[in-house]
């Protein structure tokens, strides 16, 4: 299903929701922060916001720290979702 | 009666309702002879919007032929109501009947007033007999999809087109457990979305890969002209940010083909 990220009752009430959907086929491995019509994307590999639109600062600390304590289990779920473009990725410049 | 936002109207019957609406961005009109004046004056595009069965009845004095490309959202059931004389006002009639869903109505107000509206869904419907959904954007423009692109990945759970409804002030289909994002449909199914999507990115890439494609596209190299020495598709996976990790010979050898010094790649 659809993973969405427990939250605590503050973030809940303020309507923030952090999400995997399905479907994200298209993209580098991320979660969804959502709030009202805004959607922020935070990339699992890179560890950043993915766009400067919405600004990231509208993300409240309390809610970054969240998702930076679950970072192990957002990636498991990713990699559970998305087999085939998993976080530590299944191809590239192997070198180093 | 000072008109608004050009491209807004909302119809109301009684001032007191529309104080609800007055986050909307719109023209408000109250009386038929308001409605009928606006109707022959206004831009030929307009949404117009009536919140409750009753505020329909303000539409019904307009007359004449039809002008332009309006449309009308409606957020009660338009049943009983004459849909020929609709149709004939009104190129698009967006409203809960026949079991399309609407978002709840302070969401829908919101997305009206956002300048990119249209990557916003506001309702829906599945059909499953010729197996397809049609969803409304936010500029009441409808974009059908095969319900087939909902299907599952491995490990998600089956789409299950009796529960379907838009959620997230628009921004997710939901089918059961199983959510797509409105941006992937839209990606997929939409042109225009696809080449705004790319230029945003393009534009706000922060990656090594974006500053990578921005410095080539700089020099006016083509990915090819790496080859080769790099291939043409390894070029693109960096680009892409499909490679993780990037040998220090790799960024070596395109600093060098590029003309600048390895590091100063990613200040592009």
């Amino acid at each position: 299903m659809a993973f969405s990220l427990l939250l605590s009752v503050s973030l809940k009430n303020q309507g923030w929701q952090v999400k995997i959907r399905d479907k994200e086929i298209r993209e580098a491995p991320h979660v969804t922060i959502l709030r009202k019509g805004k959607p922020w994307r935070w990339d699992l590999r890179e560890r950043q916001f993915m766009d400067k639109t919405p600004a990231p600062s509208g993300v409240p600390e309390q809610l970054m720290e969240r998702i930076r304590e679950s970072y192990a289990s957002l990636c498991n779920e990713w990699d559970k979702m998305y087999p085939n473009n998993p976080i530590r990725g299944n191809h590239g410049d192997k070198e180093s | 009666m000072a008109i608004k936002r050009a491209n807004q109207i909302l119809v109301c019957d009684d001032p007191h309702i529309a104080d609800i609406w007055s986050g909307l961005d719109a023209t408000f009109a109250y009386t038929n002879e308001e409605v009928r004046n606006l109707y022959a004056t206004v831009k030929p595009d307009c949404i117009w919007i009536a919140p409750r069965y009753s505020d329909m009845l303000l539409l019904n004095k307009i007359v004449g032929t039809p002008r332009g490309n309006h449309c009308l959202l409606c957020f009660e059931p338009t049943e009983g109501f004459d849909q020929h004389y609709l149709k004939a006002k009104f190129r698009l009639v967006v409203s809960p009947d026949d079991g399309l869903k609407l978002l709840p109505s302070k969401e829908i107000t919101e997305i009206l007033g956002l300048p990119d509206s249209e990557d916003y869904f506001i309702g829906g419907i599945v059909n499953t007999a010729n197996a397809s959904v049609v969803l409304y954007r936010g500029n009441l423009v409808p974009i059908t999809l095969p319900l087939s692109w909902f299907e599952a990945g491995p490990n998600s759970p089956q789409p299950i087109p009796d529960d379907f409804e838009i959620i997230d002030f628009g921004q997710t289909v939901r089918m059961g457990e199983f959510e797509a994002g409105a941006e992937a449909i839209l990606y997929e199914f939409d042109p225009l979305f696809r080449r705004r999507d790319k230029e945003r990115r393009i534009n706000t890439d922060d990656s090594f890969g974006g500053a990578l494609r921005r410095l080539r596209l700089q020099k006016g190299l083509k990915q090819s002209d790496f080859s080769p020495s790099i291939s043409t598709k390894e070029i693109g996976r960096i680009e892409r940010g499909e490679v993780t990790t990037l040998h220090k010979r790799t960024k070596e050898t395109l600093a060098q083909l590029l003309g600048v010094e390895p590091e100063e790649i990613q200040t592009y």
